[in-house]
Protein backbone atom coordinates (compact mmCIF):
# COMPACT_ATOMS: atom_id res chain seq x y z
CA UNK A 1 0.00 0.00 0.00
CA UNK A 2 1.29 3.15 -1.16
CA UNK A 3 1.62 6.43 1.79
CA UNK A 4 -0.95 8.74 2.41
CA UNK A 5 1.74 11.11 1.43
CA UNK A 6 2.41 9.90 -1.79
CA UNK A 7 -1.55 9.93 -2.85
CA UNK A 8 -1.64 13.09 -2.04
CA UNK A 9 1.30 14.21 -4.13
CA UNK A 10 -0.45 11.98 -6.98
CA UNK A 11 -3.88 13.71 -6.35
CA UNK A 12 -2.08 17.34 -6.23
CA UNK A 13 -0.87 15.78 -9.39
CA UNK A 14 -3.85 14.88 -10.69
CA UNK A 15 -5.55 18.21 -10.53
CA UNK A 16 -2.57 19.66 -11.93
CA UNK A 17 -3.24 17.46 -15.02
CA UNK A 18 0.00 15.99 -14.87
CA UNK A 19 -0.63 12.63 -13.74
CA UNK A 20 0.77 10.01 -16.19
CA UNK A 21 -1.64 6.80 -16.98
CA UNK A 22 0.37 4.45 -14.39
CA UNK A 23 -0.30 7.17 -11.55
CA UNK A 24 -3.50 7.59 -12.53
CA UNK A 25 -4.24 3.88 -12.34
CA UNK A 26 -2.08 3.78 -8.68
CA UNK A 27 -4.71 6.41 -7.86
CA UNK A 28 -7.50 4.14 -8.49
CA UNK A 29 -5.69 0.81 -7.32
CA UNK A 30 -5.50 2.43 -3.76
CA UNK A 31 -8.95 3.97 -3.48
CA UNK A 32 -10.93 0.49 -4.61
CA UNK A 33 -8.12 -1.02 -2.00
CA UNK A 34 -7.65 1.22 0.57
CA UNK A 35 -10.45 0.72 3.63
CA UNK A 36 -9.07 3.37 6.07
CA UNK A 37 -8.00 6.98 4.95
CA UNK A 38 -8.17 10.21 5.94
CA UNK A 39 -11.58 12.01 5.90
CA UNK A 40 -10.33 14.85 3.66
CA UNK A 41 -8.75 11.89 1.09
CA UNK A 42 -11.96 9.90 1.20
CA UNK A 43 -13.83 13.01 -0.95
CA UNK A 44 -12.39 11.76 -3.82
CA UNK A 45 -13.29 8.23 -3.77
CA UNK A 46 -16.19 8.59 -5.20
CA UNK A 47 -14.45 10.61 -8.26
CA UNK A 48 -12.34 7.52 -8.97
CA UNK A 49 -15.04 5.31 -8.07
CA UNK A 50 -17.19 6.44 -10.72
CA UNK A 51 -14.14 6.57 -13.31
CA UNK A 52 -13.99 3.06 -12.28
CA UNK A 53 -17.76 2.24 -12.72
CA UNK A 54 -17.56 4.30 -16.50
CA UNK A 55 -14.53 1.99 -17.22
CA UNK A 56 -16.21 -0.80 -16.59
CA UNK A 57 -19.16 0.26 -18.81
CA UNK A 58 -17.32 0.88 -21.78
CA UNK A 59 -16.34 -2.31 -21.80
CA UNK A 60 -19.71 -3.62 -23.15
CA UNK A 61 -20.79 -0.60 -25.09
CA UNK A 62 -17.11 -1.45 -27.20
CA UNK A 63 -18.72 -5.33 -27.41
CA UNK A 64 -21.93 -3.40 -28.42
CA UNK A 65 -19.97 -1.69 -31.08
CA UNK A 66 -18.37 -4.91 -32.51
CA UNK A 67 -21.29 -6.70 -33.35
CA UNK A 68 -22.33 -3.47 -34.69
CA UNK A 69 -19.79 -3.00 -36.68
CA UNK A 70 -20.16 -6.99 -37.89
CA UNK A 71 -23.78 -6.35 -38.24
CA UNK A 72 -22.77 -3.61 -41.31
CA UNK A 73 -19.75 -6.25 -42.77
CA UNK A 74 -22.55 -8.48 -43.12
CA UNK A 75 -25.24 -5.94 -44.52
CA UNK A 76 -22.34 -4.56 -46.87
CA UNK A 77 -21.29 -8.55 -48.00
CA UNK A 78 -25.25 -9.34 -48.18
CA UNK A 79 -25.83 -6.36 -50.67
CA UNK A 80 -22.19 -6.82 -52.51
CA UNK A 81 -23.83 -10.18 -53.04
CA UNK A 82 -27.26 -9.22 -53.73
CA UNK A 83 -26.14 -7.14 -56.84
CA UNK A 84 -23.40 -9.39 -57.80
CA UNK A 85 -26.68 -11.99 -58.29
CA UNK A 86 -28.63 -9.26 -60.00
CA UNK A 87 -25.85 -8.24 -61.96
CA UNK A 88 -25.36 -11.95 -62.91
CA UNK A 89 -28.97 -13.15 -63.73
CA UNK A 90 -29.64 -10.23 -65.78
CA UNK A 91 -26.40 -10.90 -67.90
CA UNK A 92 -27.68 -14.57 -68.11
CA UNK A 93 -30.88 -13.16 -69.40
CA UNK A 94 -30.39 -10.47 -71.10
CA UNK A 95 -26.87 -10.65 -72.23
CA UNK A 96 -25.22 -7.09 -72.35
CA UNK A 97 -23.55 -8.15 -75.50
CA UNK A 98 -25.08 -7.11 -79.07
CA UNK A 99 -24.61 -10.17 -81.63
CA UNK A 100 -26.34 -12.28 -84.48
CA UNK A 101 -26.05 -15.85 -84.95
CA UNK A 102 -26.57 -17.34 -88.44
CA UNK A 103 -26.51 -21.02 -88.93
CA UNK A 104 -24.89 -21.48 -85.60
CA UNK A 105 -22.13 -18.85 -86.34
CA UNK A 106 -22.03 -15.76 -83.50
CA UNK A 107 -21.12 -12.42 -84.93
CA UNK A 108 -20.96 -9.47 -83.19
CA UNK A 109 -20.59 -7.15 -86.35
CA UNK A 110 -23.14 -4.72 -84.85
CA UNK A 111 -24.39 -3.55 -88.47
CA UNK A 112 -24.87 -7.28 -89.35
CA UNK A 113 -27.10 -7.69 -86.73
CA UNK A 114 -28.93 -4.61 -87.00
CA UNK A 115 -29.90 -5.33 -90.76
CA UNK A 116 -30.47 -9.45 -89.49
CA UNK A 117 -32.81 -7.41 -86.68
CA UNK A 118 -34.78 -5.03 -89.36
CA UNK A 119 -35.33 -8.10 -91.19
CA UNK A 120 -37.10 -9.66 -88.68
CA UNK A 121 -39.22 -6.48 -87.66
CA UNK A 122 -39.93 -6.63 -91.59
CA UNK A 123 -41.21 -10.18 -91.03
CA UNK A 124 -43.49 -9.47 -88.09
CA UNK A 125 -44.60 -6.04 -89.40
CA UNK A 126 -47.67 -4.91 -91.18
CA UNK A 127 -48.82 -3.62 -94.67
CA UNK A 128 -51.36 -1.53 -95.96
CA UNK A 129 -52.56 -5.21 -97.91
CA UNK A 130 -52.53 -6.91 -94.15
CA UNK A 131 -54.84 -3.97 -93.28
CA UNK A 132 -57.02 -3.64 -96.42
CA UNK A 133 -57.75 -7.89 -95.95
CA UNK A 134 -58.72 -7.27 -92.65
CA UNK A 135 -56.08 -9.34 -91.42
CA UNK A 136 -54.97 -6.72 -88.65
CA UNK A 137 -57.73 -6.74 -85.51
CA UNK A 138 -59.47 -3.06 -85.34
CA UNK A 139 -58.29 -2.18 -81.84
CA UNK A 140 -54.47 -2.76 -83.42
CA UNK A 141 -55.72 -0.37 -86.69
CA UNK A 142 -56.36 2.13 -83.72
CA UNK A 143 -52.72 2.12 -82.43
CA UNK A 144 -51.64 2.36 -85.77
CA UNK A 145 -53.92 5.99 -86.04
CA UNK B 1 -32.68 -7.92 -32.08
CA UNK B 2 -30.45 -10.69 -31.76
CA UNK B 3 -27.58 -10.77 -33.89
CA UNK B 4 -27.82 -14.05 -35.04
CA UNK B 5 -31.64 -13.03 -36.24
CA UNK B 6 -30.40 -9.95 -37.97
CA UNK B 7 -27.86 -11.80 -39.73
CA UNK B 8 -30.21 -14.66 -41.03
CA UNK B 9 -32.87 -12.03 -41.88
CA UNK B 10 -30.20 -10.26 -44.48
CA UNK B 11 -29.47 -13.91 -45.61
CA UNK B 12 -33.20 -14.43 -46.94
CA UNK B 13 -34.25 -11.11 -47.84
CA UNK B 14 -31.12 -11.58 -50.11
CA UNK B 15 -32.63 -14.62 -51.37
CA UNK B 16 -36.06 -13.70 -51.65
CA UNK B 17 -35.08 -10.73 -53.62
CA UNK B 18 -33.11 -12.93 -55.81
CA UNK B 19 -35.87 -15.33 -56.61
CA UNK B 20 -38.32 -12.40 -57.04
CA UNK B 21 -35.79 -11.40 -59.86
CA UNK B 22 -35.65 -15.00 -61.39
CA UNK B 23 -39.55 -14.93 -61.62
CA UNK B 24 -39.36 -12.72 -64.66
CA UNK B 25 -38.36 -15.50 -66.58
CA UNK B 26 -40.61 -16.02 -69.81
CA UNK B 27 -41.48 -19.45 -72.07
CA UNK B 28 -40.70 -18.17 -75.16
CA UNK B 29 -36.81 -17.88 -74.09
CA UNK B 30 -36.67 -21.28 -74.28
CA UNK B 31 -37.91 -20.99 -78.20
CA UNK B 32 -34.49 -18.75 -78.39
CA UNK B 33 -32.36 -21.02 -76.39
CA UNK B 34 -33.59 -24.14 -78.13
CA UNK B 35 -33.59 -22.99 -82.09
CA UNK B 36 -31.19 -19.92 -81.73
CA UNK B 37 -28.11 -21.69 -82.55
CA UNK B 38 -29.16 -24.24 -85.20
CA UNK B 39 -28.76 -24.73 -88.74
CA UNK B 40 -31.20 -22.21 -90.53
CA UNK B 41 -31.93 -19.92 -87.85
CA UNK B 42 -30.79 -16.46 -87.22
CA UNK B 43 -30.83 -14.53 -83.60
CA UNK B 44 -29.87 -11.41 -82.57
CA UNK B 45 -29.77 -9.68 -80.12
CA UNK B 46 -29.22 -5.62 -79.41
CA UNK B 47 -28.89 -4.19 -76.21
CA UNK B 48 -29.70 -0.42 -75.02
CA UNK B 49 -26.25 0.74 -76.15
CA UNK B 50 -26.72 0.26 -79.74
CA UNK B 51 -30.96 0.99 -79.21
CA UNK B 52 -31.48 3.92 -77.58
CA UNK B 53 -32.78 6.18 -80.16
CA UNK B 54 -35.74 3.66 -80.39
CA UNK B 55 -36.56 3.62 -76.98
CA UNK B 56 -35.64 -0.31 -76.58
CA UNK B 57 -33.31 -1.39 -74.29
CA UNK B 58 -33.50 -4.92 -75.10
CA UNK B 59 -34.18 -6.46 -78.86
CA UNK B 60 -34.11 -10.20 -79.32
CA UNK B 61 -35.63 -11.58 -82.45
CA UNK B 62 -34.89 -15.30 -83.54
CA UNK B 63 -36.41 -16.09 -87.70
CA UNK B 64 -36.24 -20.65 -87.86
CA UNK B 65 -37.80 -23.11 -89.17
CA UNK B 66 -39.57 -25.41 -86.36
CA UNK B 67 -39.43 -28.81 -86.20
CA UNK B 68 -42.64 -30.98 -88.52
CA UNK B 69 -42.49 -33.51 -86.00
CA UNK B 70 -40.35 -34.24 -82.15
CA UNK B 71 -41.36 -32.81 -78.51
CA UNK B 72 -39.90 -29.43 -79.98
CA UNK B 73 -42.54 -28.54 -83.03
CA UNK B 74 -44.73 -26.58 -83.68
CA UNK B 75 -47.64 -27.57 -80.30
CA UNK B 76 -44.35 -26.78 -78.75
CA UNK B 77 -43.80 -23.27 -79.89
CA UNK B 78 -47.25 -22.66 -79.50
CA UNK B 79 -47.62 -23.83 -76.01
CA UNK B 80 -44.62 -21.38 -74.86
CA UNK B 81 -45.91 -19.08 -76.65
CA UNK B 82 -49.31 -19.65 -74.72
CA UNK B 83 -47.90 -19.74 -71.52
CA UNK B 84 -46.41 -15.90 -71.68
CA UNK B 85 -49.71 -15.39 -73.18
CA UNK B 86 -51.89 -16.30 -70.29
CA UNK B 87 -49.52 -13.14 -68.28
CA UNK B 88 -50.51 -10.27 -71.27
CA UNK B 89 -51.94 -7.69 -70.65
CA UNK B 90 -52.46 -6.84 -74.38
CA UNK B 91 -53.42 -9.54 -76.94
CA UNK B 92 -53.59 -9.65 -80.38
CA UNK B 93 -53.74 -12.16 -82.56
CA UNK B 94 -54.43 -13.34 -86.28
CA UNK B 95 -55.52 -17.04 -87.09
CA UNK B 96 -55.44 -18.35 -90.69
CA UNK B 97 -57.05 -21.88 -90.93
CA UNK B 98 -57.46 -22.18 -87.04
CA UNK B 99 -53.77 -22.27 -86.41
CA UNK B 100 -51.48 -18.73 -84.97
CA UNK B 101 -50.59 -17.10 -87.85
CA UNK B 102 -49.20 -14.12 -85.89
CA UNK B 103 -49.16 -13.00 -82.27
CA UNK B 104 -48.21 -9.62 -80.63
CA UNK B 105 -48.59 -9.73 -76.86
CA UNK B 106 -47.60 -6.86 -74.33
CA UNK B 107 -46.31 -8.49 -71.06
CA UNK B 108 -46.63 -6.96 -67.95
CA UNK B 109 -43.64 -4.40 -67.27
CA UNK B 110 -40.38 -5.54 -66.37
CA UNK B 111 -40.22 -2.72 -63.60
CA UNK B 112 -41.20 0.51 -63.52
CA UNK B 113 -41.37 2.13 -66.78
CA UNK B 114 -39.81 -0.72 -68.57
CA UNK B 115 -42.26 -2.63 -71.59
CA UNK B 116 -42.00 -6.07 -72.37
CA UNK B 117 -43.58 -7.28 -75.94
CA UNK B 118 -43.39 -10.71 -77.95
CA UNK B 119 -44.35 -10.98 -81.25
CA UNK B 120 -44.35 -14.25 -83.42
CA UNK B 121 -45.53 -14.15 -87.08
CA UNK B 122 -45.60 -17.56 -89.52
CA UNK B 123 -44.92 -16.84 -93.03
CA UNK B 124 -46.37 -19.22 -96.17
CA UNK B 125 -43.04 -21.41 -96.15
CA UNK B 126 -43.57 -22.04 -92.46
CA UNK B 127 -40.71 -19.80 -91.62
CA UNK B 128 -41.62 -18.54 -88.15
CA UNK B 129 -40.06 -15.17 -86.65
CA UNK B 130 -39.88 -14.41 -83.04
CA UNK B 131 -39.48 -11.41 -81.15
CA UNK B 132 -38.35 -10.04 -77.71
CA UNK B 133 -38.66 -5.80 -77.51
CA UNK B 134 -38.15 -4.53 -73.79
CA UNK B 135 -37.96 -0.59 -73.52
CA UNK B 136 -39.66 2.35 -73.21
CA UNK B 137 -41.56 2.81 -75.98
CA UNK B 138 -45.76 2.02 -75.59
CA UNK B 139 -47.74 0.06 -77.60
CA UNK B 140 -48.54 2.16 -80.16
CA UNK B 141 -45.45 3.23 -80.57
CA UNK B 142 -44.02 -0.70 -81.38
CA UNK B 143 -47.50 -1.04 -83.82
CA UNK B 144 -46.33 2.17 -86.12
CA UNK B 145 -42.64 0.99 -86.25
CA UNK B 146 -43.86 -2.08 -87.60
CA UNK B 147 -46.57 -0.73 -90.00
CA UNK B 148 -43.38 1.24 -91.27
CA UNK B 149 -41.35 -1.99 -92.22
CA UNK B 150 -43.25 -2.71 -94.90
Amino acid sequence: MKSIEYIKHLLDKYFEGNTSHSEELELRRFFAEAKDMPAEMSVYKPLFGYIDKESSMIKPMRHHHKLYIRYIWTAAAASILLLFGIAGYSGYIHGNSNYVIINGEKSTNVQLAKEEAQKALTDVGFSQKDISKELIPQDMKEDMQ
Amino acid sequence: MNQKVKYYLSILLLLASMSAFAQSGLYTEDIFQHYGKRHGSTMVQLSADVLKAYDVTLYKSLSFHPEASGPYGWSWIIACIDQDKRRARKIKETMLDGSLESGYYQLPQARKGINRFILFKVNGKKKATLIYIEGTLNSAELVSMLFSKK
